[in-house]
């Protein structure tokens, strides 16, 4: 796995962990990889992946079934989407407003151009 | 046994070629569980250090113990749980079988059919002769065969240099596999690049001693590595390029950012006693 | 488990190092095997016939010969910084270790070695030659009468109760036999092989002649000076018995000496030289 240059490993490992959950490839209730096949197929330390097993369980997104590994818990996915929307609106869409001041686009010319983007994703 | 105690512990250690002074005074310490990356420049003793815990070398002051035995003592029960991967060393002029069977017959935990499995991963035929390998092969015969040995303490001296690409993918993914809860890895690179993701804690030395030892925790809780317009008046480090400054400053706000091992090299190497106060 | 000696360990380590240098072992017999059989060929074309006492001596001068290259040739690498890292961190104790190249340089190597060239002359001998070699010499070998018993007539007299002599009388009758008595002494060449980490052969030769040369002047050195303060009529009265008993004196010292002292005394310097060894 490429890693990106700015964000720990830790959480980019939970992300992409996430993003599995979210397309269905680990749907709720099934066991995951364990720390250490995760290690091994993106070479990194062992203990870099147990970190980011930590934070998705103290998330709720994931539990750990004693001697047997980690499982997705239910309603994994609704808790990742909230935990995306909010980091949405607290970075991205923050990035988003000061590009729009910066080149004079206006909240308007933003609802016109996400109606267009429904109307044609609709058809 | 507490699994935290540290099981390498060194001293105040003093060590000396001739005139040549490579430590002064170290003291540092290890605990299982962990791949402590072992970084610093060409000749600031690396090398020497882990022979030093090996106990191929003996301290000149000051002392160095594993699990409470000074390892200059070289008893054969801390040996048998001790392995050193040299970073050059001497290919015996018999196949890499007979040198696995007789080299492993002292180590209790050899298992012999990890290694065959670790040396069909490495792509290394262990019918053939030791000596007439490629330097490439014979080092990743020799990693295969220390893994396989299972010692609690793993020493590797530049374990990348000489591997092509994959292999160097391969030698990650064989040492994030190997790294147990009870095993100290401790590997001296100085490209940090091929070993980056897998080694942590970091361990930086110089010429007077220990710069850092440090989780990649501890060490992005108080520095941000960070790209940014400006320069940071205090920035320990930085790179212009096209986008700005790729820049090491301290770390004010507790902002999460992923350790570039090379810039925080270069940022110790700048500020010795400032990091040596920031993570004592 | 001990830290010190541990029987299961140093089977295991002389089981190591055999599996490791067996080949070379087998590569030098090959050359052993190679020399003999030149001088064998040799002598049937010469058209000679060599007795048993001349092969006698002459096996005997070939196996110290390889007696004292066996531990050059087995232990090159291991004091050697890069060479000898993985002997330097082998998990056996430094006892074992010494004891390991005891066994394989002092008593496996110089008993098979001694087999197989007995037996390769008994071959040769049988072999149905006109010349060549005649007699079998396997008791030539292994005889235990020394030299010096040949060169005197040793009849301990009551009044010769010297710690030398008593010594010398001491010393097994196996090692006065000028083979096994070399195998003593064999380990002042071990401990150089393990002293020396770069042409270990051309430095020993250079000590042994240093030594040879400082003990030659210091001999003459002595008798020069005890000749100064003899009288005029002791050294006119000098005959040859007491010219005799002088060199049997002599060669008992040096006999005691190979027998008792160096032999002890290179083992412990190769026991602490192994254990003290920086790669």
């Amino acid at each position: 796995m490429e890693f990106d240059q700015h964000k720990p490993i830790y959480l980019q490992i939970a992300d992409a962990i996430c993003e599995r959950i979210l397309t269905g490839t680990w749907p709720e209730g099934e066991r995951i990889p364990s720390v250490r096949e995760c290690g091994i197929s993106l070479e990194v330390n062992p203990n870099t992946v147990a970190r980011s097993y930590d934070e998705l369980s103290t998330e709720g997104i994931i539990h750990n079934k004693r001697g047997i590994g980690y499982f997705v818990s239910p309603g994994a996915k609704s808790v990742i989407r909230e935990k995306q929307r909010s980091s949405f609106i607290s970075g991205d869409l923050k990035e988003v407003f000061r590009k729009m001041d910066i080149l004079g686009i206006s909240i308007e010319d933003i609802t016109s151009l996400y109606r267009k983007y429904i109307t044609k994703d609709n058809n | 046994m507490d699994t935290n105690n540290p099981v390498v512990k060194i001293d105040h250690l003093k060590f000396n070629y001739k005139k040549h002074i490579v430590f002064e005074d170290l003291s540092l310490e290890m605990e299982p569980g962990r791949i402590y990356g072992l970084l610093g420049e060409n000749g600031v003793g690396k090398t020497t250090l882990l022979r030093i815990i090996c106990g191929l070398l003996r301290a000149k002051e000051g002392s160095c113990t594993v699990d409470g035995i000074p390892s200059e003592k070289r008893n054969p029960g801390m040996l048998s749980d001790i392995y050193y991967v040299p970073e050059i060393f001497f290919a015996p002029a018999i196949s890499v079988n007979t040198f696995a069977k007789s080299n492993s017959l002292l180590y209790p935990r050899w298992d012999a059919a990890q290694f065959q499995k670790l040396c069909l991963t490495f792509e290394v035929d262990p019918g053939y002769r030791f000596d007439k390998l490629s330097h490439g092969q014979q080092k990743k015969a020799l990693i295969a065969f220390a893994l396989a040995l299972n010692t609690r303490i793993l020493l590797m001296d530049e374990p990348s240099n000489g591997l092509d690409i994959p292999s160097k993918t391969t030698l990650r993914r064989v040492i994030s596999e190997c790294a147990t809860e009870e095993r100290i890895i401790a590997i001296s690179t100085h490209q940090v690049r091929d070993l980056e993701n897998l080694i942590d804690p970091v361990i930086i030395l110089d010429r007077s001693g220990l710069i850092l030892n440090a989780s990649i925790e501890q060490i992005s809780e108080k520095l941000l590595f960070t790209m940014s317009q400006e320069l940071d008046p205090e920035a320990y480090w930085s790179e212009s390029s096209l986008s700005g400054y790729y820049q090491v400053i301290p770390n004010r706000e507790g902002m999460p950012s992923r350790v570039n091992l090379e810039a925080l090299f270069n940022a110790a190497l700048r500020n010795k006693e400032t990091f040596k106060t920031l993570f004592r | 488990m001990n830290a010190t000696f541990n029987i299961r360990r140093f089977g295991l380590n002389i089981y190591k190092e055999l599996l490791e240098k067996y080949k070379l072992i087998l590569g030098f017999w090959a050359v052993i095997v190679l020399v003999y059989l030149m001088i064998w060929g040799l002598t049937l074309l010469i058209g000679g016939n060599l007795g048993t006492t001349g092969r006698g001596t002459l096996v005997a001068t070939l196996l110290q010969f390889y007696c004292c290259l066996i531990p050059f040739l087995l232990y090159k690498n291991e004091n050697r910084h890069v060479e000898g890292t993985f002997y330097g961190i082998t998990p056996a104790s430094t006892l074992e270790k010494t004891l390991t190249v005891f066994v394989i340089a002092t008593l496996l190597f110089p008993a098979l070695t001694s087999v197989l060239m007995l037996s390769l002359d008994s071959l040769l001998a049988s072999m149905p030659t006109d010349g060549g070699f005649s007699g079998h010499i396997w008791k030539n070998i292994f005889t235990t009468s020394g030299f010096a018993d040949n060169l005197f007539n040793i009849d301990p007299s009551p009044e010769k109760t010297f710690i030398l002599d008593r010594l010398y009388y001491a010393t097994p009758a196996i090692f006065l036999n000028p083979y096994f008595g070399m195998l003593l002494s064999q380990s002042a060449l071990i401990f150089m092989a393990m002293l020396f980490r770069t042409h270990k052969i051309g430095k020993t030769l250079l000590v042994i002649c240093g030594v040879g040369f400082l003990l030659s002047v210091g001999a003459t050195w002595s008798i020069v000076a005890t000749v100064k303060n003899l009288d005029e009529a002791v050294l006119n009265s000098m005959d040859a018995e007491i010219m005799a008993n002088w060199v049997e004196n002599f060669v008992k010292t040096v006999m005691v000496f190979t027998c008792y002292i160096l032999p002890v005394v290179f083992w412990v310097l190769t026991y602490f030289r192994i254990r003290r060894i920086q790669y």
